[in-house]
């Protein structure tokens, strides 16, 4: 309700400047930077609480849950699909969605496979430059087809979807390509410290640089301005164009992120490796509290929503139910999140 | 009257939200085959007394009386069963589907084998729009029609439910005058077929040529019933809906303009506008006065790198400039404030700051990271001088008031370093308080040496705000006017 508004007293009637006023010298609140981000960018409180909530219930079924085994092992299966969905959040931010991510991996790890060839082909370095490389250069494609002719990216990279598992299984003649070995084998086994899976390392270094994107960059305000209001972003005169072409690259660039993890944890590359990936990394979004619609959500909600899922599976696993039936937990853990989430935005 | 029936009571009707109080016993009576205005400053509870009666809330205490009988309203269904059919503010048609599917949308008459019977439905349809004395083809697809074809469309479904009470939710909110006419007369035609509205608006123009009767509420509140037969005026129901007498709000109008900021010449965007030709001064504000759909926001958004123009030529400060795109435009030093303020003009799910320095985000990552606590000081200044009343920087735009999300819109544009701003429609759907502080914004900026073009269809606001006018018809300005001795006669007569 609004108050009373007093007429008489008005700004700007004084002579005062009303303009933009001068940049002030830096001021640096840790207070107020605490603040920004717990009010705005932080996980949401429905994603943490489930998580929490997760992990209690791990706690609870199985002894061996809370060992360091098993977290790690969490964390260590959690790397490729987290890097994966870290990109899907940043096309779901601005409203649009990214199905051939899953394809796409699966494209990049065969043709690093084919690439490296056992170490008699191209030194490691070039090998994963090139498939870095392929993966944003084909996100890239998806942003361009999306901006030029405003084809809704769902059908675009749908078809980019069949394309690139066509090309996967075309180059690969259907089967996995084996013989990933040496420095490339320890991408996917080695530990830091002897305790911390490289894979993991990975995935937190590009969880921090995706978080400091979103939160520190004017890209970063890009991608929620146009989730939020494609038109009021494009009159604000942010390049709308531009800024959706970038994060289908960057989304393409964590696939292919995601394959080098993929192909050096199990030492092959594989047409398949990414089946049904698009959709967990979906998931792993919504899970984490990002609006479909785009412009509200965050790095880290995708983050435990990523842990979310694979511990769901760590448990039915650690409770010896058939794999064939984990569909159905994530699912069920879907609908839960979005009735609650639309719950508490009412 | 005390021998007069009272169609509708609401009596005592109490309603909250949360902690605030939307209504405090709130009492209106309604006369049978009476047009009863509802007025109020926004969020003075209008809508909310409204969606109690068309059965989207439940009052928390008080009672609803039809026809002398208690009744409670469960439902919209409810609703129309009871012969009280509203039409909203925001349209509810399917856009691809006929005029007479739409006015017959869930009751599509049936052949015997259950199929749709098309040639009764057209009959009925002709029949609706035949009371209504409208000549509208029912056969063509809602998405071709104009607002005010797609709102006597409302009207006819309101009125084929055998609507007895009939409520219009700022019905000439969308429509330009001709159609307001138009408009009138379907409610006259419906008051002479004993049908009462209640009828919501800002404009209180309309409401001395329309309605018999206006209840005034205020913060909630029930201020007064009063008849509208010349013993009151607009100065008088102004100051009932504010609370205190009604006092000239429009800022001294300044004198002495500067250089030339902004010329335009041939301007061209067939068939949009043609020709355009004009230029303002540093310290001018210039009313830009039209009917809606005379080119003026087009013409703008060209202007603004936002729409295509043919030919022609726009220079700022003496030089030629290109715009391409609102990026370009912002470089060349001029900002555009939409009309649609929800579609166009704020990122309602972001918090106050991030809207307010998106035009301008370069400014504070000079190395590429944001500077957030710069920001911060800066929106916060910003947020002051515009008074922006809200629980802080970071509070979602889209749960602030309409004033203050318009606010909100402006202080984007005052973070630029524009010296050109194109205000469309700046005070559209906003209360009275907020439109004196957007006016004192407006005169502030021209004082600073800003050149202001303002497009409104409320022409007294144009006379009393610009210091020149010019007025468009059909994509041409066709005259130019000093609003010191313009009447609103002169513009319309230039406009229509």
């Amino acid at each position: 309700m609004s108050d009373p508004r007093p007429i008489e007293v008005v700004t700007g009637n004084d002579g005062r400047s009303v303009r933009a006023p001068e940049l002030r010298p830096r001021r640096n609140h840790l207070a107020s930077r605490l603040g920004h981000a717990v009010s705005f960018l932080g996980p949401n409180v429905g994603v943490v609480v489930g998580f929490i909530l997760i992990v209690f219930v791990g706690t609870i079924v199985s002894d061996v849950f809370l060992s360091w085994t098993n977290i790690r092992n969490v964390f260590l299966q959690s790397a490729m699909l987290g890097v994966v969905a870290l990109g899907s959040t940043f096309v779901i931010l601005t409203g649009g969605i990214d199905l051939s991510v899953g394809s796409l991996l699966s494209l990049c790890s065969v043709v690093a496979a084919m690439m490296f060839a056992n170490g008699d082909g191209y030194p490691l370095p070039i090998v994963i430059l090139a498939t870095l490389a392929l993966g944003s250069l084909v996100g890239a494609i998806n942003g361009f087809l999306i901006v030029w002719r405003q084809v809704a990216p769902f059908i675009v990279t749908l078809a980019m979807m069949g394309i690139a598992l066509g090309a996967a299984l075309t180059i690969a003649d259907g089967k996995p390509i084996g013989g990933i070995e040496g420095t490339y084998a320890w991408i996917g086994a080695g530990r830091l410290f002897n305790q911390i899976p490289v894979p993991v390392v990975i995935m937190a270094v590009s969880f921090v640089i995706g978080a400091i994107m979103l939160r520190y960059t004017p890209y970063g305000r890009a991608v929620y301005a146009i989730g939020g209001n494609e038109q009021a972003a494009r009159l604000s005169g942010i390049p709308v164009n531009r800024v959706k072409i970038l994060t289908y690259t960057f989304s393409g660039f964590c696939a292919a992120l995601g394959a080098i993890i993929f192909s050096a944890r199990v030492t092959v590359g594989d047409p398949w490796a990414g089946r049904g990936l698009e959709l967990d990394a979906i998931a792993a979004v919504v899970i984490g509290g990002t609006s479909l619609f785009g412009g509200i959500g965050s790095v880290w909600g995708t983050f435990l929503g990523t842990l979310i899922i694979i511990i769901v599976n760590n448990l039915l696993n650690l409770m010896n139910v058939s794999p064939y039936s984990q569909g159905i937990a994530k699912g069920l853990i879907i609908l839960i999140a979005i009735a609650l989430y639309r719950r508490r935005s009412e | 009257m005390a021998e007069q029936v009272n169609i509708l009571e609401l009596r005592d009707i109490d309603k909250s939200f949360g902690g605030t109080h939307a209504l405090r016993s709130v009492t209106v009576t309604i006369r049978p085959g009476e047009v009863h205005a509802i007025v109020g400053e926004n969020g003075a509870g209008k809508s909310t007394l409204m969606k109690i009666l068309c059965g989207a809330y439940r009052p928390d205490h008080g009672t609803i009386v039809l026809n002398r009988a208690p009744v409670q309203i469960s439902g919209p269904q409810q609703a129309i069963g009871l012969g009280i059919g509203i039409v909203h503010q925001t349209f509810t048609l399917v856009p691809e589907l006929s005029v007479a599917e739409n006015i017959f949308l869930g009751r599509l008459p049936r052949t015997p084998s259950g199929l749709v019977d098309w040639n009764r439905l057209y009959q009925d349809a002709d029949a609706v729009l035949q009371r209504l004395e409208l000549d509208l083809d029912v056969r063509r697809p809602v998405r071709l029609l104009g607002a005010a074809g797609r709102q006597v469309t409302e009207i006819a479904r309101a009125v084929s439910l055998d609507a007895k009470i009939l409520i219009l939710d700022e019905p000439t909110a969308v429509l330009g005058q001709n159609e307001v006419e138009k408009l009138f007369s379907v409610i006259r035609g419906l008051k002479a077929q004993g049908v009462t509205i209640l009828y919501i608006s800002h404009r209180l123009a309309e409401i001395f040529t329309i309605a018999d009767r206006a209840t005034v509420l205020k913060d909630g509140q029930f201020v007064g019933t009063y008849d509208i037969d010349g013993s009151i005026d607009r100065t008088f129901l102004v100051g009932k809906m504010v609370g205190r007498e009604w006092i000239d709000y429009f800022p001294e109008r300044t004198r002495d303009h500067g250089d030339e900021r902004l010329r335009v010449e041939g301007l061209t965007r067939e068939p949009i506008f043609e020709d355009i030709t004009f230029s303002l001064k540093a310290g001018e504000i210039v009313g830009l006065a039209g009917l809606v759909g005379s080119g003026r926001t087009k013409l703008c958004k060209a202007l603004f790198g936002a729409a295509p123009y043919d030919r022609g030529a726009i220079f700022v400060d003496g030089q030629q400039i290109r715009v391409r795109s609102p990026r370009e435009a912002l470089d060349s030093g001029i900002a555009y404030l939409s009309e649609d303020r929800h579609h166009e003009g704020v990122v309602l799910a972001l918090p106050i700051s991030m809207n307010i320095t998106l035009p301008v985000l370069d400014r504070f990552a000079p190395r590429g990271l944001l500077n957030l606590s710069r920001e911060s000081q800066f929106v916060d200044d910003l947020m002051t001088r515009v008074d922006v009343r809200s629980r802080g920087r970071g509070q979602t735009v889209g749960t602030l008031s309409g004033g203050n999300q318009q606010k909100v819109a402006l202080a984007k544009w005052l973070a630029t370093q524009a010296q050109v701003f194109l205000l469309d429609e700046p005070t559209v759907g906003i209360d009275i308080g907020a439109k004196a502080e957007i006016y004192q914004l407006v005169a502030a900026l021209a004082r600073e040496g800003a050149a202001c073009l303002v497009v409104s269809s409320d022409i007294p606001e144009i006379l009393s705000l610009s210091t020149r006018i010019l007025v468009m018809r059909k994509g041409r300005i066709t005259g130019e006017l000093d609003p010191e001795s313009a009447t609103e006669e002169d513009v319309l007569h230039l406009a229509v």
